[in-house]
């Protein structure tokens, strides 16, 4: 889901820096950020992105890797899992290519903000019914609405930023968007719902007392 | 020239390119890049085509495809977008292979800590994934590169509890170094 450089216009990725940019603020002053934190968010920002290298196979023949987003914000709340998974992000656009510099930001706001607070606000509304369709809901949700803001920028940049008629961005409108972005990962979100429901189920029964200082 | 400036430029440069709208530019920054890695250049080319080759492919061929059918204003518009990408892929690539990224990101401290840190636990970890891949497949599993679900507790435990531990030391070295 990570949007590559040159497909982002600078009208979109500026303001879109400067609230990723204010929001990480807030993250860092809400989990208190010291010295002695330092290597616990580290620590998490590196197990996240480990996890998005385990493969996993599928009935059918495919296969999916980890996400972790819903994992991460379920185990250690939604700002500890957005500062680490945006530092994740920023380690995979510089050292991987995997999300491009220019498009850090929207993919900060997507993948990181929206995803970790999607994934423990489902789980808030849904947990007084049952633990675990909550954790299900909540690994969907973390993929499909991510994937729906991701459809929505990319759509946004013929709209905001083309030379008569010409794109000079991503080429496509919302019609094409939405339905080449969303639809695969509403899929794919069943799919993660699982898995966070398995993980999150299992790491949380193993490590009870770390989970709950 | 001193890391943080190098970073500085470089955020300068990909700031440029996004802004301007010429195929000619985003060349001679790709040759620029050539001149600058000297004996690395065709590996991080190479890096860099493949790393956009999926995403660039399929919006490129659905554009070729979408402009048989519907009329658009320009065709070769993908050019320009793909050099695009192309250009500041290899231009990030060079920036990591020529600076140290731990000295240009310390302009922040907590930042360039936050990064060492990280970088430090992605290694270990990353390494204890690559070993137990090479354990479940020395023990006769015939997955390559996947894990099925019964192999995923263990590995879940060992790089839980690794980072767990990890970070409670590194605190522990901060506190005995008297840095907290």
């Amino acid at each position: 889901m990570h949007i590559p450089d040159g497909f982002i216009s600078p009208q979109t990725y500026l303001p879109a820096a400067i609230l990723s940019a204010g929001l990480l603020y807030m993250a860092y002053k809400k989990i208190d950020l010291d010295i002695e934190k330092i290597p616990f968010v580290a620590g998490v920002s590196a197990l996240s992105f480990v996890m998005m290298l385990i493969i996993i196979p599928f009935p059918g023949g495919t296969s999916v890797h980890l996400s972790g987003i819903a994992i991460i914000a379920l185990l250690f709340g939604a700002w500890t899992s957005f500062a680490a998974l945006s530092l994740v992000l920023l380690l995979q656009a510089l050292l991987f290519g995997e999300g491009g510099i220019t498009s850090l930001s929207v993919n900060i706001l997507a993948l990181a903000f929206l995803g970790s607070f999607s994934a423990t606000l489902f789980f808030s509304l849904f947990s007084k019914y049952s633990k675990k369709i909550a954790m299900f809901i909540a690994g969907f949700a973390s993929i499909v609405i991510s994937s729906i803001f991701v459809a929505f920028i990319l759509g946004l940049q013929p709209i905001v930023a083309s030379k008569s008629g010409s794109p000079l961005y991503f080429p496509f409108g919302w019609d094409v968007t939405f339905i080449s972005v969303v639809v695969p990962h509403f899929f794919l979100g069943i799919i993660e719902a699982f898995v966070t429901l398995s993980v999150v189920t299992f790491l949380q029964n193993r490590y009870k007392d770390i989970l709950s200082e | 020239m001193n890391e943080k400036s190098l970073f500085l430029i470089y955020l300068a440069v990909v700031l440029f390119l996004g802004v301007i709208h010429s195929e000619m530019v985003m060349v001679c920054v790709i040759l620029l890049t050539l001149f600058i890695n000297k004996k690395a250049k065709f590996k991080i080319l190479k890096k860099a085509f493949l790393v956009i080759l999926f995403f660039n492919a399929t919006v490129t061929l659905s554009y070729i495809a979408y402009s048989y059918f519907v009329a658009v204003a320009d065709p070769y518009a993908m050019v320009l977008i793909n050099l695009r990408a192309f250009a500041i892929t290899s231009l990030t690539f060079t920036l990591v292979h020529n600076v140290n990224l731990h000295k240009a990101l310390e302009f922040h401290p907590l930042f360039s800590v936050l990064y060492s840190f990280t970088f430090a636990q992605i290694t270990l970890l990353k390494s204890l994934l690559q070993e137990y891949y090479f354990g479940i497949t020395s023990r006769g599993a015939t997955l390559k590169k996947q894990i099925n679900t019964k192999q995923l507790p263990p590995l879940l435990i060992t790089l839980f509890g690794t980072m767990i531990y990890k970070s409670q030391e590194q605190t522990m070295a901060l506190k005995s170094r008297g840095l907290l």
